[in-house]
């Protein structure tokens, strides 16, 4: 695979023919997007079932990607999108995902193993009660690390619009846990600003 | 994107995101058509040494995490509504992928009865006469006709505008044949992963599965038929095939 200087070239020579291009695109941004998918499903053979279909359509779609916009980004609309739609038309429940997260390897850090997983079991548990616009705003955010442009194209909104979609989330979501997980809220208080 | 502080709520949410452990990203094989185009593009694959037809590359493989990119072939034989890929052989010192965990065709597929197959299914699906009493089934998902029959020696596919998409390891034997004249193959290999694809390419998600099994592809007058069967030889399956329209 020749390197490609950048997304823009990629999608450029794609477009021109060079089907070979597209793989460094994928190996590019493949990661992030299959997490993006993962958040959504909580189900690594679903998400890898998704992604399959995302790269796809992805290529498929390829002229109607903006040049100069964040591949990455736009590679993960089309993603949670595709994962969305699975939710739905599975009719998944998403309650059972606090204790697939909780059960799963994490960093150690400072707190107990057990202390750990409990925390990120709440927090799953109180996400998993918003609505799925939230959800994905939360994760592509806080999880997924995307910056206000990025989260303009892969929530397909425009760049004034984030910050009040995550502020909405964030409102909705501090409800929750100040209603059903107080101490999450007290626990994090304490801490303070420093990290 | 800095906030100038950073509230209980975003260091909750920042301390659960760096504690958060993902699945490996898996490797990725796809099917591609030119870009923009909503139908996939079906080559005619020329014949090389023994009975394999096979033409140009269709598909993009994605790298694995370490290193490298493949470039499958894709492999678009004459049997109407059947693609097949050639996977990429693995480097020197490197893991492949494993293919899913074989799954039986009940696990991905809901049992209908005779009398409510045509409707169930979307078409008027064919038998094969004295080849037992078989299981019906079709594949739950919106859209998709696809009918399953499971005889005792073997199983049975039909669908009449669906593609069935397969990845083969590299190197290994298409032995092409003919069913009623036309064009059919024989696929007679190590096991490889099948795919359900709708007209448009995509992938019918949930319906991707591991075969063992030896396999016949061919399409008849109005249906593609795949036939697998642990137990039947090629002239078995051929003899069966040319039951059917």
């Amino acid at each position: 695979m020749t390197p490609i200087a950048n997304d823009d070239a990629a999608v450029t020579a794609v477009l021109a023919g060079d089907r070979d291009a597209f793989a460094s695109l994928v190996e590019a941004h493949r990661e992030r997007a299959y997490r993006a998918t993962y958040l959504v499903l909580h189900d690594a053979a679903a998400a890898e079932d998704v992604m399959q279909e995302a790269f796809v359509r992805a290529y498929r779609s390829l002229d109607r990607f903006r040049l100069g916009d964040p591949f990455g980004a736009w590679l993960i609309r089309i993603a949670v999108n595709l994962a969305l739609n699975e939710v739905r038309s599975r009719g998944r429940r998403l309650a059972w995902l606090p204790r697939i997260w909780a059960g799963q390897a994490s960093r150690p850090g400072p707190e107990s193993t057990v202390e750990a997983a409990e925390r990120r079991s709440e927090v799953q548990e109180a996400i998993a009660t918003l609505p799925a616009n939230d959800r994905v705003a939360l994760y592509l955010r806080y999880y997924l690390d995307l910056n206000e442009r990025e989260m303009a194209v892969a929530l397909a909104v425009a760049p004034g619009t984030v910050k009040s979609r995550l502020s909405r989330a964030s409102q909705r979501l501090r409800s929750v846990i100040e209603a059903r997980y107080p101490h999450l809220r007290h626990t994090f208080e304490e801490r303070g600003p420093d990290r | 994107m800095t906030e100038p502080s950073r509230d209980w709520l975003e260091r909750l949410l920042e301390a659960d995101a760096a504690a958060a452990a993902y699945p490996a990203t898996p490797q990725f094989a796809l099917a591609t058509a030119e870009p923009g185009k909503r139908r996939p593009q079906t080559l005619r694959l020329a014949a090389a040494g023994v009975a394999i037809a096979v033409v140009a590359a269709l598909a993009v493989v994605l790298a694995l995490p370490e290193s490298r990119e493949a470039v499958a072939d894709f492999l678009g034989l004459r049997v109407q509504g059947e693609q097949v890929e050639i996977l990429p052989t693995p480097r020197a010192g490197t893991t492949p992928t494993p293919l899913p965990t074989p799954v039986p065709v009940e696990s991905i597929a809901s049992p209908i009865t005779a009398s409510e197959a045509a409707a169930a299914v979307g078409f008027t699906p064919e038998y094969v006469e004295g080849a037992g009493e078989p299981r019906l089934y079709r594949l739950p998902y919106l859209g998709v006709r696809v009918f399953i029959a499971i005889y005792p020696e073997f199983t049975l596919w039909e669908t009449p505008d669906f593609l069935f998409a397969k990845g083969l390891p590299d190197g290994r034997i298409l032995e092409e044949v003919t069913v009623r004249g036309q064009p059919a193959y024989w696929m007679e290999t190590t096991e490889r992963v099948v795919r359900i694809l709708r007209p448009d390419g995509s992938e019918v998600v949930g319906t991707r599965r591991t075969v063992r099994a030896p396999t016949l592809v061919w399409r008849g007058a109005a249906l593609t038929y795949r036939l697998e069967s642990e137990s039947l030889s090629l002239e078995q399956a051929l003899a069966i095939a040319e039951t059917l329209p």
